[in-house]
């Protein structure tokens, strides 16, 4: 019961909003707690938690198990943190069409090196078809369709993403189908993932990675750079990225599929980008107000005087582009300096924190609103593109990505240098 | 956070008078009916209770280490506070996964180095806190000098103590601040300050508790600071005096750049 009662408490003490969007808040606990009492298991626990939460209907409210948080399934006994699984399969899969498509296909990957190529489906996964998830999916949420239909996106990635889930070195069959019917199913052997393993409090480890390569277009030099998720350590290089890329003529950052992070980073990264302390948007708690503000970066990695990249900048989301991406690219596009391109993003950007529980597992729970720089709330709505650049299944099987190559067509036209704030 | 920081007035100042109401009833019985001490008698007994003026003239400078929390995050970092006279002061805290994130002030400028942000340097109200704060002696032994306004307003219950509550008013800035001193020990035991930063002021509440002797001078060693709902607690593991050098403040190369010849 001190379980329960210690996440009831939280939420009550923490939520920005004392009407707790709606929820009797006590009568919730009265009615919750006498099956807590009579939870016999974690799971049973963990099931009248996640109800709990779920009666908020927002996001960022969930119940993490310990096991998870801590890094320690999988048969890991040494204490050392370790994720669940996080084998690569070297593909990145959208919800397209009712189904599961390859955006990206990585040719030297376990898929790729099968065969697999970008704009096929993902149809089975372990012999399973995955279509009968997927159909299983239903909505949730507020009654704002788009929003049903991105949280349908999003539940589907994370079901897919907990089915493909397994260590590197472990073996997966899986079924792939081509546009022409044509299916492939291996038994792909999983990889390392790129990137680093990184844990940042209480949150459960994760691969964090982020690349920049330049990109000729149109006569014009192009930087490019991807990252996956806010994690600090991905701070440093960014600022090496930037410091790589100070000369190119634009910059195009690449955030799809990145689902936030600390928000406090996207502060140093939009800095970047502005010579002057501007708010992304403004955060709510409960008895505090505070702006999220931009941290002109005047100084490069090796403490040289410098000005904050001032060239066109592009940032290129999707549906699963959340919280602290939403906060950075929502911000930077309203105030004037970014242009977005690709699929209106998760709106789920409620700034939150991993609190443990007595029992182990973490309650993740948000404890503001945010309201971007437009003067509106993120949650819900999300990023809205200013050139919307969905994929397509005939374009990924031609090879194309339209979202990024309408960013970097862009990027290239911008001839002169809009006066950055 | 030992000394008398610029703490200041109550964002909720009705919760803090219906407190202040509640006590004034129930505690006749308790205390009898008597002047309030005066504020400049209650940080003249919190200095005696601390080890005597004396003893914190004989400083130069003050080192502690210890362990920096954030509960609701699940952080602990390695933390560093430094201090020297007449009025430099800088913190280091060692976050794994983070970095270093170091700042301070050299009595001119001021800084804050966060690998999530870059370097930054401290401006307009956050610089004159930081200086205030880092007056070394003066806020703790020259107070009527550095405080135009010292008056004790009541007594109460601060973090389950009864305490005097005393609010004051800085000299060079008029910023309110309040301290709680507590009835029995006589030590300072908290404060309310509004703090300043980019992203906004906000209140801060600190307690102070579990002061322990370093060389003949107590030292709380355990600060919880809650700011709105979030809790940053410091556990101090050891004090050590007049082992600072000068080089310890100097300004980082990263944030030189950043001053304007």
């Amino acid at each position: 019961m001190a379980t329960f009662d210690t996440a009831w408490s939280i939420i009550r003490r923490t939520h920005w909003d004392t009407t707790y969007n709606g929820v009797n808040w006590l009568a919730l606990r009265d009615e919750l707690r006498p099956r807590a009492a009579a939870a016999r298991t974690r799971g049973e626990l963990r099931a009248v938690l996640s109800d709990m939460v779920g009666r908020l209907r927002q996001s960022h409210f969930a119940v993490i198990p310990q096991e998870l948080a801590d890094g320690v399934s999988g048969g890991n006994d040494s204490g050392e943190p370790t994720r669940g699984g996080g084998g690569w399969l070297g593909v990145t899969y959208r919800y397209l069409d009712g189904a599961m498509v390859l955006t990206a296909v990585d040719s030297g990957g376990p898929a790729g090196r099968a065969g697999a190529r970008a704009g096929w489906t993902l149809e089975a996964i372990g012999g399973c078809p995955l279509s009968g998830r997927l159909a299983g999916l239903r909505l949730t949420g507020n009654s704002d369709p788009r929003s049903d239909q991105r949280q349908v996106a999003l539940s589907a990635w994370q079901t897919t993403t907990r089915l493909l889930d397994a260590a590197p070195g472990d073996t997966l069959s899986v079924t792939f189908r081509a546009p022409d019917g044509r299916r492939l199913s291996p038994t792909l052997t999983l990889g390392e993932p790129p990137g680093v393993i990184t844990k940042f409090g209480n949150l459960p480890p994760m691969v964090a990675h982020l690349t920049w390569h330049r990109v000729r277009q149109d006569g014009r030099t192009i930087g490019v750079i991807r990252f996956n998720t806010w994690m600090p350590v991905l701070s440093s290089l960014f600022d090496a990225a930037i410091d790589s890329l100070r000369t190119a003529d634009a910059i195009v950052l690449d955030v799809r599929g990145n689902l936030g992070g600390v928000g406090g980073m996207s502060m140093g990264v939009a800095g970047h980008f502005v010579d002057t302390v501007l708010a992304l948007g403004t955060m709510h708690q409960r008895g505090v107000t505070l702006r999220m503000v931009t941290n002109p970066r005047r100084v490069d990695t090796r403490a040289q005087p410098v000005r904050p990249f001032a060239g066109p900048l592009a940032i290129v989301v999707d549906e699963l582009s959340a919280s602290t991406t939403e906060i950075f690219a929502g911000g930077l596009q309203a105030l004037g300096r970014a242009t977005v391109f690709g699929s209106q993003t998760a709106g789920q950007a409620l700034p939150s924190v991993p609190e443990r529980l007595p029992n182990g597992d973490i309650l993740y729970h948000a404890i503001a609103d945010f309201i971007g720089a437009s003067g509106r709330p993120v949650e819900g709505d999300g990023v809205r593109p200013d050139h919307v650049t969905p994929p397509t299944v005939r374009a990924l099987v031609e090879g194309q990505d339209p979202a990024l190559q309408a960013a970097l067509i862009w990027a290239a036209r911008q001839t002169g240098r809009p006066p950055v704030p | 956070m030992r000394r008398f920081r610029g703490a200041s007035s109550l964002p909720n100042v009705a919760r803090t008078l219906a407190a202040a109401f509640v006590v004034t009833v129930a505690w006749p019985a308790l205390l009898p009916a008597q002047p309030l001490p005066s504020a400049a008698d209650l940080i003249a007994r919190h200095i005696t209770a601390i080890g005597g003026g004396e003893a914190f003239k004989s400083l130069t400078s003050i080192r502690q280490v210890g362990v920096m929390e954030m509960p609701s995050m699940g952080l602990s970092a390695q933390a560093e506070n430094i201090s020297a006279a007449p009025n430099k002061m800088a913190m280091k805290a060692s976050i794994a996964g983070v970095g270093e994130i170091v700042s301070g002030t050299n009595g001119e400028v001021a800084w804050q180095l966060n690998p999530l942000q870059g370097p930054r340097l401290l401006e307009a109200q956050e610089l004159t806190d930081a200086r205030e704060a880092a007056d070394f002696y003066g806020n703790l032994l020259f107070a009527a000098d550095r405080f135009s306004k010292m008056e004790t307003v009541g007594v109460t219950d601060f973090a389950g103590e009864k305490a005097y509550r005393v609010k004051l008013t800085r000299k060079a800035t008029g910023k309110e601040s309040t301290q709680y001193f507590s009835t029995t020990s006589g030590l300072l035991i908290g404060s309310e300050a509004t703090q300043e930063s980019a992203m906004g002021s906000t209140t801060m509440t600190m307690v102070l508790t579990d002061y322990k002797d370093f060389g003949g001078r107590k030292f709380p060693t355990r600060s919880e600071a809650m700011v709105g709902p979030n809790k940053i607690v410091l556990t101090i593991r050891d004090v050590s005096v007049n082992d600072v050098p000068d080089a310890a403040f100097a300004v980082p190369d990263a944030v030189k750049s950043l001053i304007r010849k």
